[in-house]
């Protein structure tokens, strides 16, 4: 864009005022807010005090309850993000050849999307409950299957936790590729019906291929999202026993781990150095996400 | 990250705001309710008789439990306190020694005196520590033992009792479970206290679970899930004594209400006993409760004292009680007084109040909140994972040594 067009528009200043405004309140402030805290020591009631990297070191190389945290929330990413993404993915072009229905199916799967974290997880909490008092429990029982303890045995904290959010995702990623498989041009099909293929030859060789952009888009998003998990961890952890994570810490993540330090032992020094180690590997992931992209 | 410093902000902005709404407005008092929104309108209810005695409005407003610990520290932080604030147990000895807190035991000796008389001693315990007091009694809860008085012919009255109740039962497929403190400190605490042990010694200057009755009660509490059933997993207590597979509960006086209101279907077939005793002879529960304290910033501690005082009334808790029932907040009053006029089934009246005055709260000692989770994970680790209770408690302790004097 030339120098004279902006010159030209000084208007369009004022229009993204109010929102550069926001942004940079409740964004950019906070954000640099936390870089300065992270390298301080900082309890809320008295001023920050100045520590250097003392909190990065003692993250990396003295807290066994970060690494715990930081390999929950691997599981958790290697577990949710590419399930999730084969499911929806193949919902998305299953509910594309529906005769009628369509928009129905797509608004069922949405909900969860719109509907608020906490209330799906305190619902879930309920389908997890233990032995056969929980719904999920008595279809295993009645599969002839054994009940599982979910939420209170630390083999299966994660795997409870990876199943709702599974099921919750759903309807985000289907959003985006129906939308995408709706640009794939109809001739492709039939190009590939008149040769033969069936519905899983169309959807391999056709859908997958056409749908590489939204592919990366949400596996990137999914990645980021992923990595932050929350909401689910505090509901479905908390509760049982003292504060977060869950027994022995088996569905600790790394935010709620910040949640932990930050708003519940008011470490908000330590706390944005975790936010920024998060940061860290976020950024880490998606430079080489975009690398394999170029590719 | 973004979203947690969203959220940091936000609170910033929300104490800030609602703390402005009520320092400009300097006529009256305002009050915290940790808690529920229909117990908070109740107390604005029964605040008006108090307007009309001495002409201080009060308004009370209900922050939710998770919250409310951050709300309180960056309302102190920000300088826009209220004046009365109920909290948990342990939270006054943590925000006194902030300095934020009205120190209750030298401001108001006299009234003290007298509340401290008319309060469960273990609830005291909890609260005050070097003669320092920040916060009174607001309400109080109870660990208690429910039962089938079809399916269980006699409540346990030791442990040697309950646990050969517990293998008759086992024989029938039926089993305990523990609902308050499963898996936890809480739990494990009324079996140390039994045993004779404690978390820390009377002055509160050493943790002792390097003690063989620590080790004692840890090994019966794990035996009561390895070897007598109790499940490691959550479970509905309504459901498990419906359905008469638990027909033994440990859990809290608050699902006496549930129980009444959500299992409709075995009215007069459950009842409530006291804990079994332990090799002390003692039945010692589980107390806990909130505590209702002034802050000192507002500098209105003699209206806000006087409120306070209204709230320990007798006729005054008994109504809240009343109104309580109703929206299942149904806590127990900590002033003995009103006990005699709560209506409540006799029976279950005596047991509540017995183990009340038995029962004891957490410790108020230096660094033990940051400590807890250190037990909790030991006291898992024995039940779950199958550690040795000796060697776990002894690395407990030193966590708490270690906390104790980093302070």
């Amino acid at each position: 864009m030339s120098r004279s067009r902006l010159e030209g528009q000084p208007i369009g200043y004022l229009f993204i005022a109010p929102a550069l405004l926001l942004f940079a309140i409740f964004i950019f402030a906070p954000l640099f807010g936390s870089l300065y805290l992270s390298f301080t020591e900082y309890t809320v009631i008295r001023s920050p005090h100045w520590i250097g990297f003392a909190n990065f070191h003692t993250l990396l190389f003295r807290d066994p309850r970060f690494w715990t945290a930081f390999r929950n929330t691997v599981y958790y990413v290697v577990g949710v993000v590419p399930t999730g993404i084969v499911i929806s993915l193949v919902l998305a072009a299953a509910l594309e050849d529906l005769p009628r229905g369509k928009q129905v199916f797509k608004v069922l799967y949405f909900i969860p999307t719109i509907t608020s974290v906490v209330a799906i997880a305190a619902v879930w909490k309920w389908l997890f409950a233990g032995e056969k008092y929980g719904l999920i429990n008595y279809v295993l029982i009645r599969l002839g299957l054994q009940p599982i303890d979910w939420l209170l045995s630390p083999k299966w904290v994660m795997p409870a936790v990876m199943i709702m959010s599974i099921w919750a995702g759903l309807g985000y990623n289907m959003v985006f590729f129906s939308a995408g498989i709706s640009t794939i041009p109809q001739t492709l099909y039939e190009a590939a019906t008149v040769d033969g293929a069936n519905w899983w030859e169309r959807f391999w060789h056709v859908t997958v291929p056409m749908l590489r952009p939204t592919l990366i888009f949400v596996v990137v998003m999914g990645i980021i999202n992923s990595f932050q998990v929350f909401e689910q961890v505090y509901i479905m952890t908390g509760g049982t026993g003292e504060g977060i994570g869950g027994v022995l810490d088996s569905g600790l993540t790394m935010v709620s781990y910040l949640y932990d330090q930050g708003f519940v032992k008011f470490r908000m020094g330590y706390a944005s150095a975790i936010a920024y180690l998060i940061f860290g590997f976020v950024f880490l992931l998606t430079v080489i996400q975009n690398r394999l992209r170029a590719r | 990250m973004t979203r947690a410093w969203i959220s940091v902000v936000l609170c910033g902005a929300l104490a800030a705001g609602c703390g402005r709404s009520s320092s400009t407005k300097s006529d009256g008092l305002t009050m915290w309710l940790v808690g529920s929104e229909a117990q908070a309108r109740a107390i604005q209810t029964l605040s008006e008789p108090f307007t009309q005695r001495t002409g201080v409005h009060v308004r009370c407003q209900a922050i939710s439990w998770g919250e409310a610990h951050s709300k309180y520290l960056t309302a102190v932080a920000a300088g826009v306190e209220p004046d009365i604030g109920t909290m948990g147990l342990t939270w006054g000895v943590e925000f006194g020694r902030l300095g934020a807190l009205v120190d209750l035991r030298q401001a108001f000796s006299q009234d003290v005196q007298t509340i401290q008389q008319q309060t469960f001693p273990g609830l005291w315990q909890s609260i005050e520590q070097d003669s320092q007091l920040y916060g009174i009694p607001f309400d109080v809860s109870v660990q208690v033992l429910y039962y089938r008085t079809d399916l269980v012919p006699a409540p346990p009255h030791t442990w040697q009792e309950l646990t050969t109740l517990l293998e008759q039962l086992q024989q029938a497929n039926r089993r305990m479970m523990i609902d308050w403190g499963n898996l936890s400190w809480i739990g494990y605490a009324p079996f140390l206290w039994q045993a004779g042990g404690s978390f820390y010694n009377p002055q509160g200057t050493a943790p002792t679970l390097n003690t063989p009755e620590a080790v004692q009660a840890l090994e019966f509490f794990r035996d009561l899930y390895t070897r007598y059933g109790v499940p490691r997993t959550a479970i509905p207590v309504e459901q498990g004594l419906r359905t008469g597979d638990f027909p033994l509960v440990l859990s809290g006086n608050w699902k006496i209400v549930g129980l009444t209101v959500s299992a409709p279907d075995i009215a007069g077939k459950w009842s409530i006993a006291a804990l079994p005793k332990g090799p002390t002879g003692r039945a010692t529960a589980f107390l806990g409760g909130r505590t209702m304290a002034i802050f000192a910033r507002p500098n209105k501690h003699e209206q806000a004292w006087q409120f306070v005082r209204y709230l320990y009334e007798p006729a005054v808790q008994l109504q809240l009680y009343e109104k309580g029932v109703k929206t299942q907040d149904a806590y127990l009053p900590p002033n003995i007084q009103t006990w005699d006029q709560l209506p409540m089934d006799p029976v279950m009246k005596a047991v509540l109040k017995q183990q009340a005055s038995e029962g004891k709260g957490p410790p108020a000692a230096v660094g033990w909140t940051e400590t807890t989770n250190v037990l909790e994970s030991a006291i898992q680790e024995v039940i779950l994972q199958g550690a040795d209770p000796t060697v776990e408690l002894h690395k407990v302790n030193e966590a708490m040594e270690h906390s104790l004097k980093s302070k």
